[in-house]
C-alpha cells in the first residue's frame, strides 16, 4: 500500500507536513584502532588527524582456495567429431565438447555445473587411471531445425489433367515449383531468382530443326513474371492439390481456410495493392508531410470530438434562421456600428465565453440559461430553446461569425498579398461599392434584399425561398452564397412580377368571361370552375406527402385527407382557379406549382415556362380574401398569423417535430408554413415519433407530439405566442404549434364538409390527385436537386470558415436536411 | 528431417549457442584479405592484397612488400571489379593469410624426413603423394569465402576448387559479402550499403539471402576516392602538391603550412634498378589513405546544400585539418574534404583530372544512377514494394570506405529526403573495426552457427556433383 508521502514522492511533491529533518546519520564510533608496531612517540606525533594511508599492519592475504592442488583439476575437453543430424553425406566436422564424467555420484550436480565453471572440483581425488567412461554434451539439435516448407508435387498425369493453364508450360511450372522448394516460398526471393532462361527442358516450338530458331523462340516463349503471377500459378496448383488430396468436404478447418484462401488469390487486386503501394512509398515531402497533418489533425479531431460536438451544436442553434424582424434587426445591428456598441458585443461575448467554461449544468435545472447557451447538444436542450433567445443568440451569432471575417480582411498584414486562392479563402473581398463605416452583416443586405415594398409581396419572395428550401436566413452567408442569393431573389422578384401581371390578365379574363357568362346566362360556370384550383392544391398537397412519404418512408398519404384538404382549399382558390384558363391542364398547373421555384434557374422548366403558375406558397395573398369569403373563424386566426407572423416563425423556428408544420394547414397558411418548415431544420424525426401523440380531428400525425395541445390551445394562439416569448421551453414552442395547428384544423374540416357536397367536384379532384402524382416524381427529383445545392452552398460556407473536415459534412447533412425538410410534408 | 515446427517449440538454451567447428573464414577483398577462425570478433590475419612480385618470386604481407626491392612490381591478383583474375596469385596470397599465422605451414616430409635419409623414402608414387600432401593446409578447418555479389559462377566454381582439392578442405562455402555484412549487423533483412575499395554496392538482403536483382554497383569506393584525391592534389593552388612516399624520403626539414617542402630525397645505390612505378603508386596509396582518413568528412548540415553555400560555409577555420606529406609539405584542408565525399553524392562535387592523366578514364564523374543516392533509389526499385520500407529500416552501412567521418548521418540524411514516407534507420556500427572487417565478421557469425552446418558443401558432395554444386548451395 501506497501511503501519501509515497505518492507525494512520485509526483514530486514536498512533504506534506513540516519537514522532517532527516534521519541523522549515526556515525560508527570506531574503535581508535591501536597501531601497533609504530612507537607511541611517532603516534604521538600525527596527533588527532588520521594518516592519509593505512598504515595498520595487514596480517593476512587473501587464503588461497582450501582446495588442495591434488583436488584441484581442469575438466576434460576433447575435440570430437560429429555429424550434422541434417547432413546426409556423412560429412564429419569436429568440435570440442566438455566431457560429463560417468561416474553416477556426480551425474546430477555436474549438470547444474556445466554452465557456470570450466573448471571442475572434485571432492576426492581421481584415479587417474581414467576407468570412469567419458561422456559428452549433447550435440546441437540440428536435425530439429531442419525444417522444410511442404510444396506440392504433382505426377504428369494430374498435370495433364488438373493443372494445365493456357499461359503456363509444364517446364516452367516444374522450374517454379523448384524455386519455391528452394526458396521455401519466400515470394520475394523467388521472384528475384526466377529467371526465364533458366527454365530447362522446354518443349522445343514448331520448328524444331534449327538450333537457333529453337533459341529464340525459347526466349519469347517465357515471359518475364511478376511475383503475383507467379502467386497465382503457384497457388492454383496448390489448391488443386489440396482439393485432390482431402475432398473439400473433409477439409480441417485450418485446411479449409488455406485453400480457400489459396483459391482467392486474385492476381490482379494485389499487383493493384502493390501500385499503390508504390506510390504511397513513392510520395514526395509535402505529400508526406500533408498527410502527416492530416493524420494528426484527424487524432486531435478524434479526440475532441466531443467540445467540437457541442461548438457544433451551439453554432447551429445560432444559426437557426430566425424570420426577418427587421426592425429590431436593424436596429440590433445598428448597435454595433458604434465603437461602444462594439465593445458591449466584444464584452457579451466574452461573458458568453466564460458561461461556456463553466461546466454544463444538470439538465433542465436552468431552461434559462440552456437557452442562452445552447451548447448542450442533446435534443432536449434544443427543443427548450425559447424564441427570443435563440433570436437573440442568433444576433449574437452573427456578429461572431462575422467578425473574424470582417477582422481578417482588415488585420490582413499588408505585407503579404495574397494569392486569389487564399483571398476565396480567407474571405478577403475588395468590395467595389461603398461601403458604410463599422460592422456590417451580409445577411442584413439579404435581409433588405428580401423586403419588399409591400408585406405580402415579402411574404411572397419567402414563401418562394422556403418552397426552394432556403431558410429565411442563410446558413452560412458567404460572399459567394450571398451573391447567388441575391440573384435569386432578384429572379423571384421578376417571377412575382410576371405572376402579377399574369393574375392581373387572369381577373380580367375572369371578368370577361363572367360578363360573357352573364351575357349568356350560363349559370353553372362558377361550380365547375372551382376543380382547377383544387386541382392545384391537391397536386400540391399530394406531391408534398409523396415526398415525405420518400423521406419517412412511414407517412402514409391518405386520400381522404388530401380531398378533404383540397376541398377546403377550393374555395381558397377559387379566384386563383378561374383565373386558370379552362384549356390549361391540371397537370400542368401542378406542374408550374412546383416548379415554379426552378425556372429562375433550371432550363428544364417545362413548357410553361412563359406562364408564372400559381404557386401554393403565394396563394396567401388570396387567401385572406378567400378565408373571408368562406369561414370566419379560422379567418381571425389567420389574419393575427398574418400579423404576427415574424413571430410564430420564431416560436417555429424552435418546434422540434416537422410533423407539426406537417400538419399545419398550408392551404391556408402558406406563406406562413414555409419559414416554419425550415425552421424544422434541426429536427429530429425520431424524436417527435417517439413522443406521445394523440390525433385530434385535425389531420394530425402519430408523430405529432404537439397534438395534445392542439385543441386545447386551438382559440388560444395569441396566448400561446406570447408564451412562448417568455422562454419557458419546447411547451410554448408546441403550444404555438400547435395553435396553428389548431388553427389549421378546423379550418380543413370545415372546407372538407364544404367540399365534400358536390360529386362531381370530387371526382375531378381525383382525376387530378392521379395527375398530381404524375408529376410530382419529377417535382421530387427537382426538390432534391435544390436540397442538393443549398448543402452544397452550406458546406461551402463552412470551408470558406476553414472548419474541420467532421463539421463540414456534418454541415453538409444538416444543410441537406434543413432542406429536406424545407420540402413539404404531409399526409 | 522435422516437418513441423510450431513457434511454441522453443529452443532450448543450448541450441541457441553456436557450434564451432573451427572453420576458417577468410574475406579477400581489393585492398586487403582478411581471415580467421569462425566465432571470432576480428580476423585474426589482415593481409594487403597487394603483393611485390619480383623475379625471384611472390611476397606477400604488409612491411614485406613495402621494402623498395629491385624492379619490383605490385600487383594485385582482383581487378577492378573487386573479382579475382590472377588465380595463381589469388591462391598464394590467400593461403599466406592464413598459413602464415593461423594453420600453419605443415611440415614437409620431404623436406624434414627424408632428405637426409634417402633409405625412409618409400615407394615413388607414395612419395608423390606425400608431396602433394604438403599442400593440403587446410584439411582440418573447414574453409568459409565471401565474394561479392557480382562473382561469376565460373569464378565461384574456381574458389571451390581450390578449397576442397588444393587446400583439402573438409568443407566450403561461399557467402556474399553483403550478407555477411547484413549478419554482422544482426539483421537478417537489410539494405547494404558496402564501401569497398573498388565498389560501392547496395545489396538488398532479405532473409539472408541476395535479391540479385536488386544488386547495384558503382565505382565510387576507396579507388575512385583516392583517384580524387590525387587530382585534388594535381589541382591544387598555387602549386600541385606531389606525393613522395616515405621509401623516397631520406630526412625532412619541418616547413611552414604551404611552403615548398625541405627534405632530402632517399639516394639508392648507382646499381639498383628502380622500382618499377606500380611501387610507387603503391606507396603513394599509403600515403592517399592516410590523407583521406584524415581529411575527408561528410556535408551533414541538413538545411544547407553543400553545393554553393555549403562550400563557402565549409572554409571555416573549424573544419579545417591540417596534412602534412611525407616530404614535411602541409597544408589545411577544409572544403576539399568535403566536396571530395561529396562527389560520391553529387557528380557536380567531382574533381576533375589534370590534362593528361589516366585518372578520369579510369574514375569519371559519377552518374546520378552512379551517386549513392542514386543506387539506393536503383536498388529498391527492383525489390517488392512490399519489403521495401523494412529495407530502409535496416540500412546496414559497412566496408573501410565507410569510416569517413559524418557519412552514416549524411546518408541519413540524403535516404529520409528520398523516401520522407518511410522511416529510414542507418545501422552503422560505431565501432571502426566492425565496420572495416563487416563482411568478415557477418561469416564468422554464421561460419559458427550450429544451424549452419547443414549448408557446407563437403568434399563428398563436390566430388559427387561437380563444381556445380557451388550454384546450387550457395545461392
Ligand atoms: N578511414 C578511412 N577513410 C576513408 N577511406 C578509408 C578509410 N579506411 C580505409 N579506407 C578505404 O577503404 C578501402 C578499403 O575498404 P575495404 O577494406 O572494405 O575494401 P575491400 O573489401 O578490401 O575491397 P572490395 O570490397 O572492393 O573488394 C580502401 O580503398 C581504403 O582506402
Ligand atoms: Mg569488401
Amino acid at each position: 500500500m501506497a501511503s501519501t508521502s509515497d505518492i507525494r514522492d512520485i509526483m514530486n511533491l514536498g512533504q506534506a507536513g513540516p519537514r522532517q529533518p532527516a534521519p541523522k546519520k549515526k556515525r560508527p564510533v570506531e574503535p581508535q584502532v591501536r597501531v601497533t608496531g609504530v612507537k607511541r612517540e611517532v603516534q604521538a606525533l600525527m596527533g588527532d588527524s588520521v594518516p592519509p594511508i593505512a598504515i595498520v599492519e595487514q596480517r593476512s592475504y587473501k587464503s588461497r582456495p582450501s582446495i588442495s592442488q591434488k583436488l584441484f583439476k581442469p575438466r576434460h575437453w576433447e575435440e570430437r567429431p560429429f555429424q550434422h543430424g541434417a547432413r546426409t553425406d556423412g560429412l564429419q566436422l569436429r568440435h570440442w565438447k566438455r566431457s560429463v564424467p560417468g561416474s553416477n555420484v556426480r551425474q546430477s550436480s555436474v549438470a547444474n555445473m556445466t554452465a557456470s565453471t570450466d573448471v571442475e572440483m572434485t571432492d576426492e581425488p581421481r584415479t587417474p587411471s581414467g576407468v570412469q567412461d567419458l561422456h559428452f554434451e549433447e550435440e546441437f539439435p540440428s536435425h530439429k531445425w531442419d525444417v522444410k516448407v511442404q510444396v506440392p508435387s504433382y505426377t504428369d498425369e494430374q498435370y495433364e489433367t488438373f493443372l494445365k493453364a493456357e499461359e503456363w508450360t509444364k517446364e516452367e511450372t516444374d522450374y517454379l515449383m523448384e524455386l519455391c522448394r528452394q526458396y521455401d516460398l519466400r515470394w520475394v526471393i523467388i521472384a528475384d531468382r526466377y529467371d526465364s532462361d533458366q527454365i530447362v527442358g522446354a518443349t522445343p516450338p514448331p520448328e524444331t530443326g534449327e538450333a537457333t530458331g529453337t533459341e529464340v523462340a525459347r526466349k519469347n516463349k517465357y515471359p518475364a513474371r511478376s511475383m503475383e503471377a507467379l502467386k497465382q500459378r503457384y497457388y492454383g496448383i496448390a489448391a488443386k492439390m489440396l482439393e485432390l488430396q482431402i475432398p473439400a468436404s473433409n477439409m480441417t478447418q485450418a485446411e479449409f481456410q488455406l485453400w480457400e484462401k489459396m483459391r482467392n488469390f486474385d492476381a490482379r487486386t494485389e499487383s493493384m495493392r502493390k501500385a499503390m503501394a508504390e506510390k504511397l512509398f513513392e510520395r514526395t515531402k509535402d505529400e508526406a508531410d500533408e498527410e502527416r497533418v492530416l493524420l494528426e489533425e484527424l487524432h486531435r479531431i478524434t479526440k475532441h470530438e466531443d467540445d467540437l460536438m457541442k461548438m457544433r451544436a451551439e453554432l447551429y442553434s445560432r444559426l437557426e434562421p430566425v424570420p426577418p424582424l427587421r426592425r429590431n434587426e436593424e436596429q440590433s445591428t445598428a448597435v454595433y456600428q458604434t465603437s461602444g456598441g462594439l465593445s458591449m458585443l466584444l464584452q457579451t461575448l466574452l461573458a458568453k465565453e466564460k458561461r461556456l467554461k463553466r461546466p454544463p449544468a444538470p439538465n433542465g435545472a436552468e431552461a434559462g440559461t440552456a437557452a442562452a447557451t445552447p451548447t448542450d447538444s442533446s435534443k432536449h436542450d434544443k427543443v427548450r430553446h425559447p424564441n427570443q433567445y435563440s433570436r437573440r443568440d442568433t444576433l449574437d451569432s452573427q456578429a461572431d461569425e462575422s467578425r473574424p471575417q470582417k477582422k481578417g480582411s482588415v488585420s490582413q498584414p499588408s505585407v503579404r498579398t495574397l494569392s486569389p486562392q487564399e483571398e476565396a479563402r480567407f474571405g478577403v473581398s475588395h468590395p467595389q461599392e461603398r461601403l458604410t463605416s463599422g460592422v456590417q452583416f451580409r445577411h442584413e443586405k439579404i435581409n433588405r434584399l428580401m423586403m419588399a415594398k409591400s408585406q405580402t409581396q415579402t411574404a411572397k419572395i419567402q414563401a418562394a425561398l422556403t418552397e426552394l428550401g432556403i431558410p429565411p436566413r442563410l446558413l452560412m452567408p458567404t460572399q459567394r452564397v450571398c451573391r447567388v442569393f441575391e440573384t435569386l431573389v432578384g429572379e423571384i422578384n421578376i417571377l412575382l412580377d410576371a405572376r402579377k401581371v399574369n393574375e392581373k390578365i387572369a381577373t380580367e379574363i375572369k371578368v370577361l368571361e363572367e360578363a360573357r357568362r352573364i351575357r349568356l346566362g350560363l349559370p353553372e360556370e362558377r361550380e365547375q370552375n372551382p376543380a382547377p384550383a383544387v386541382d392545384a392544391m391537391d397536386v400540391d398537397s399530394s406531391h408534398l406527402v409523396d415526398s415525405s412519404k420518400i423521406e419517412n418512408g412511414q407517412e402514409h398519404f391518405t386520400k381522404e385527407e388530401n380531398d378533404a384538404r383540397g376541398d377546403g382549399s377550393t374555395p381558397a382558390m377559387k379566384t386563383e382557379d378561374k383565373s386558370e384558363h379552362g384549356g390549361r391542364d391540371n397537370d400542368e398547373t401542378t406542374m408550374q406549382v412546383d416548379e415554379r421555384p426552378h425556372e429562375d434557374g433550371d432550363a428544364d422548366a417545362d413548357d410553361d415556362g412563359d406562364e408564372v403558375g400559381p404557386s401554393s406558397s403565394l396563394k396567401p395573398t388570396e387567401n385572406g380574401d378567400n378565408d373571408e369569403e368562406e369561414d370566419d373563424g379560422p379567418e381571425e386566426e389567420e389574419d393575427e398569423e398574418n400579423d404576427e407572423d415574424s413571430h410564430r416563425t420564431v416560436a417555429r423556428a424552435d418546434n422540434e417535430d416537422e410533423d407539426e408544420d406537417e400538419d399545419e394547414d398550408e392551404e391556408s397558411d402558406d406563406a406562413d408554413n414555409r419559414p416554419q418548415i425550415d425552421s424544422g431544420e434541426d429536427d429530429d424525426e425520431d424524436e417527435g415519433t417517439s413522443e406521445e401523440d394523440d390525433e385530434a380531428e385535425v389531420q394530425a400525425t402519430p408523430q405529432d407530439d404537439s397534438d395534445a395541445e392542439e385543441e386545447e390551445e386551438e382559440e388560444e394562439e395569441e396566448r400561446a405566442e406570447a408564451e412562448s416569448e417568455e422562454d419557458e421551453g419546447e411547451g410554448e414552442a408546441e403550444e404555438d404549434a400547435a395553435a396553428e395547428q389548431g388553427t389549421s384544423g378546423p379550418e380543413a374540416d370545415d372546407s372538407g364538409t364544404d367540399g365534400a357536397e358536390d360529386a362531381e367536384e370530387e371526382e375531378e379532384e381525383e382525376e387530378e390527385e392521379v395527375e398530381g402524382e404524375v408529376g410530382q416524381d419529377e417535382e421530387v427529383e427537382e426538390e432534391e436537386h435544390v436540397a442538393h445545392e443549398s448543402a452544397s452552398a452550406a458546406s461551402l460556407g463552412l470551408r470558406a470558415h476553414k472548419r474541420s473536415a467532421s463539421v463540414i459534412s456534418a454541415a453538409s447533412r444538416t444543410g441537406s436536411n434543413r432542406s429536406g425538410l424545407g420540402r413539404k410534408k404531409r399526409r | 528431417m522435422a516437418t513441423a515446427l510450431t513457434s511454441r517449440d522453443e529452443p532450448k538454451t543450448a541450441e541457441y549457442a553456436g557450434d564451432e567447428v573451427s572453420a576458417l573464414v577468410l574475406d579477400p577483398g581489393f585492398s586487403s584479405v582478411r581471415a580467421g577462425f569462425a566465432g571470432e570478433d576480428t580476423p585474426k590475419s589482415i593481409v594487403p592484397s597487394f603483393y611485390a612480385s619480383t623475379s625471384s618470386g611472390r611476397y606477400f604481407g604488409d612491411h614485406v612488400i613495402d621494402v623498395p626491392r629491385e624492379d619490383v612490381e605490385i600487383k594485385n591478383p582482383i581487378n577492378r571489379d573487386g573479382i579475382v583474375e590472377d588465380w595463381d596469385a589469388a591462391e598464394a596470397l590467400w593461403k599466406h593469410s592464413f598459413a602464415h599465422k593461423l594453420t600453419g605451414v605443415r611440415p614437409n616430409k620431404a623436406l624434414t624426413e627424408w632428405l637426409n635419409d634417402p633409405k625412409s623414402v618409400p615407394d615413388l608414387q607414395k612419395a608423390m603423394a606425400d608431396a602433394e600432401d604438403t599442400e593440403r593446409c587446410l584439411e582440418e578447418h573447414p574453409l568459409f569465402m565471401t565474394e561479392p555479389a557480382w562473382n561469376t559462377a565460373k569464378n565461384r566454381e574456381k574458389c571451390a576448387e581450390i578449397a576442397l582439392e588444393s587446400w583439402a578442405a573438409p568443407a566450403f562455402y561461399l557467402g556474399r559479402t553483403g550478407v555477411m555484412g547484413a549478419f554482422a549487423a544482426g539483421r537478417p533483412t537489410a539494405l547494404v550499403l558496402d564501401f569497398g575499395a573498388t565498389q560501392v554496392s547496395v545489396t538488398p538482403v532479405h532473409d539472408g539471402m541476395i535479391l540479385k536483382k536488386g544488386v547495384m554497383r558503382s565505382n565510387i569506393g576507396g579507388n575512385y576516392m583516392s583517384s580524387q584525391v590525387r587530382n585534388l592534389l594535381a589541382a591544387n593552388e598555387p602549386d600541385r602538391i606531389t606525393i613522395t612516399p616515405h621509401y623516397l624520403v631520406q630526412s625532412k626539414q619541418p616547413v611552414d603550412a604551404g611552403q615548398p617542402a625541405n627534405f632530402v630525397p632517399r639516394k639508392f645505390p648507382e646499381a639498383f634498378t628502380a622500382p618499377q612505378p606500380s611501387f610507387r603508386r603503391y606507396q603513394e596509396e599509403k600515403v592517399i589513405l592516410e590523407f583521406k582518413e584524415t581529411v575527408l568528412q561528410a556535408w551533414t548540415n541538413p538545411n544547407t546544400p553543400f553545393r554553393g553555400q555549403g562550400e563557402v560555409m565549409a572554409r571555416e577555420q573549424q573544419y579545417a585539418h591540417p596534412f602534412e606529406f611525407p616530404d614535411g609539405y602541409n597544408q589545411p584542408f577544409s572544403t576539399e574534404g568535403f566536396r571530395l565525399v561529396e562527389s560520391m553524392f553529387d557528380g557536380q562535387c567531382y574533381y576533375p583530372p589534370p590534362p593528361g592523366s589516366e585518372e578520369g578514364a579510369l574514375y569519371p564523374a559519377p552518374e546520378p544512377q552512379g551517386t549513392i543516392p542514386g543506387l539506393v533509389k536503383a536498388s529498391l526499385s527492383q525489390v517488392d514494394v512490399d519489403i521495401r520500407p523494412f529495407l530502409l529500416g535496416n540500412v546496414v552501412i559497412t566496408g573501410s570506405g565507410s569510416l569517413i567521418r559524418g557519412l552514416p548521418e549524411r546518408i541519413q540524411l540524403e535516404l529520409s529526403k528520398m523516401y520522407p514516407s518511410t522511416r529510414v534507420r542507418i545501422q552503422a556500427s560505431g565501432m571502426a573495426v566492425e565496420r572495416k572487417f563487416g563482411s568478415w565478421i557477418g561469416g564468422s557469425i554464421v561460419a559458427s552457427l550450429g544451424t549452419f552446418h547443414q549448408m557446407w558443401i563437403s568434399k563428398k558432395e563436390y566430388e559427387e556433383h561437380g563444381a556445380s554444386i557451388v550454384e546450387k548451395r550457395c545461392k
